[in-house]
């Protein structure tokens, strides 16, 4: 197994935005959700976890309502926003924008320039 | 929409501050738990897989403090905080603190007594309505080393009312004068004016009860009548109700109440108006203040100008020149504070830089203090508050002085006040009864107290936050004799 990645600087809000848009889950639950989905090669701070959720809910991306984990314990649970849809959407296109214009810088060989 | 759950977020946050504080908690447990209970399952034993998740999750402390400021309230919240641990802090230190507020509450004090002289000599406004439009005339050799007063003669002034265009109506009045009253209680000698009919209505100032003067009863055999102050009316009539009609004596002469002016009201510094009819004298000329009301839509430019042709085009008597008749017009106020504003402003200054002392006075204390504090802030800035959260901190604490000081300097004002106003040479001073601590005033005091523990707080707090914190940690234990930092 490769030895996990940290973080891209500003890449979590995107994570936690994309985690929950498949359906609401607590702060636990987007933990290991990236995990699986990224085959453990990211590795999220956990402290670094809550205050991203807390800032997301600020700014209305996401909401939280109190409900019940699988093992029957009271969990916050965090779901996505209409206005996080468009935002997550937008900061999707970004990204992608941004990958393909950085690997095709890396991608170019002295003939093309 | 995110405007509103921004609102809403603070508004939760605000108001059910120990819920979020709760849930924050319970959120962050059930993480810890939920991790050990994926740990144990694994094999690790219950205790053991409590103490990895814990190391694993890292600081809860910060980590809590940034939620904190993420939900964006923080900052309400850790000022409150910031003042609470402020005050334990100075209640720790009672010396410090009161050698601190006693310095300031000076300061501030003597900084507030002669703001409330200067807010009410030079800023309140006038008692009148649209006092902005009131202005003086004056056609007098102006200026000169003697206190010069406005005026125009009585033969100019005459002949201005007939032509001029620019004022709703100029009144003259005499300033200054007094006279005996008879017959209500012990005789006593009152400042008196006398004035044009048009006076009390150029001033928009109507008697509150019963009538001003009617136009021609300036003249002799009809001017027997006499407006009274209130103050007067209360003092030496004691209010009496039924007073319109009876008859007073003024300098041995009777002449009946027909009106008593609204509280407060005391232009030119009168306690009774009495009718004045301008006449031609072969033999006197007199000269006398007149004020005029501007029509709507004049400026005092146009006036002046008006009056400047006036100037002219009026004939000079024998032995004028037209050096004798500088035409000015000159906002009511200036009559009355013209003499006073240089040498009142002269005193703000001078006060100011007694602030200014207190100021340094007490940063020195802070930062005395500060030297003896930079383990605290080492421990604290490594528990993982903030440089700014720091300086925050010790701004809050010197705030929190100057505030009580500026508490303490009302106080001192207020007999400050009344100390002032007894010095003050008895009609040097102009509208002293203007003077007295109102709500200008008080918020004065709070804007001083707030920019004074800025200012003296600012160095201290930077001092010990930035250069005492590298240097104490490493000697957390030993104790720091003696600071050595000034201003």
């Amino acid at each position: 197994m490769d030895q996990p990645m940290e973080l891209l600087q500003g890449t979590l809000d995107m994570l936690i935005l994309k985690a929950v848009s498949l359906g609401p889950l607590h702060g636990y639950g987007v933990l290991l959700r990236v995990q699986q989905i990224s085959k453990d090669r990211l590795e999220i701070q956990q402290g670094s976890l809550y205050p991203a959720l807390y800032r997301l809910e600020h700014q209305g991306w996401i909401t939280s309502e109190w409900g019940e984990s699988e093992n029957k314990r009271r969990a916050k649970y965090y779901r996505l926003t209409a206005a996080g849809k468009r935002k997550l959407q937008t900061e999707a296109e970004k990204w992608n924008r941004m990958a393909d214009v950085i690997a095709g810088i890396l991608r170019s060989t002295p003939e093309e320039v | 929409m995110t405007l509103w759950s921004r609102f809403r977020s603070w508004l939760r946050a605000a108001m059910g501050r120990s819920r979020m504080e709760r849930e924050m908690d319970a959120e962050l447990s059930f993480h810890i738990e939920a991790f050990a209970e994926d740990l144990a399952r694994s094999g690790v034993p219950r205790e053991e897989a409590l103490r990895r998740a814990r190391i694993e999750f890292g600081g809860i402390e910060r980590a809590k403090e940034k939620c904190r400021e993420a939900r964006g309230l923080s900052l309400v919240e850790s000022i409150v905080q910031d003042l609470r641990f402020g005050l334990r802090m100075l209640r720790k230190n009672p010396g410090f603190t009161a050698v601190a507020v006693i310095t300031l509450a000076l300061g501030i004090g003597a900084n507030t007594a002669v703001f409330t002289v200067v807010n009410g000599v030079l800023l309140r406004a006038m008692p009148f309505p649209e006092a902005e439009r009131l202005f003086l005339v004056s056609l007098t050799p102006g200026g000169g080393p003697f206190e010069w007063q406005p005026g125009v003669s009585d033969r100019d002034y005459l002949a201005f009312r007939e032509q001029d265009q620019a004022f709703e109506q100029v009144a003259c009045f005499t300033k200054g004068s007094t006279a005996n009253l008879t017959g209500a209680g012990d005789p006593a000698q009152i400042p008196v004016a006398y004035v044009t009919t048009e006076f009390f209505s150029a001033l928009r100032t109507n008697p509150e009860i019963g009538r001003g003067f009617l136009t021609g009863e300036g003249e002799p055999g009809n001017d027997s009548v006499v407006v009274l102050s209130n103050e007067l009316w209360k003092d030496r009539f004691a209010a009496d109700s039924e007073i319109l009609g009876k008859t007073i004596r003024i300098d041995g002469l009777s002449r009946t109440v027909i009106g008593i002016m609204p509280p407060g009201f005391e232009f030119p510094g009168a306690k009774v108006w009495m009718p004045l009819a301008i006449r031609i004298n072969e033999h006197n000329s007199f000269t006398r203040p007149v004020v005029g009301r501007l029509k709507p839509g004049v400026s005092p430019q146009q006036a002046q100008a008006e009056l400047e042709t006036f100037a002219e085009h009026q004939p000079l008597g024998p032995g004028e020149s037209k050096k004798d008749r500088m035409a000015q017009i000159i906002p009511l106020k200036d009559l009355l504070v013209a003499n006073i504003r240089p040498s009142l402003l002269m005193f703000a200054g001078a006060v100011a830089f007694v602030l200014l002392i207190a100021c340094a006075n007490v940063a020195n204390l802070f930062l005395a203090r500060a030297a003896g504090r930079g383990q605290e802030m080492a421990v604290r800035s490594t528990l993982g508050a903030s440089h700014w959260r720091l300086v925050r901190q010790l701004l809050a604490e010197s705030t929190l002085v100057s505030l009580i000081g500026g508490a303490a300097g009302i106080l001192l004002a207020h007999w400050g006040v009344q100390a002032l106003t007894a010095l003050a040479p008895a009609g040097k001073v102009p509208r002293m009864e203007m003077v007295r601590i109102d709500g200008w005033v008080l918020a004065f005091t709070l804007g001083l107290s707030v920019v004074t523990g800025v200012v003296f707080g600012l160095v201290p707090a930077f001092q010990a936050t930035g250069y005492g914190a590298r240097r104490s940690l490493g000697q957390a234990a030993r104790t720091v004799i003696g600071g050595h930092e000034g201003i």
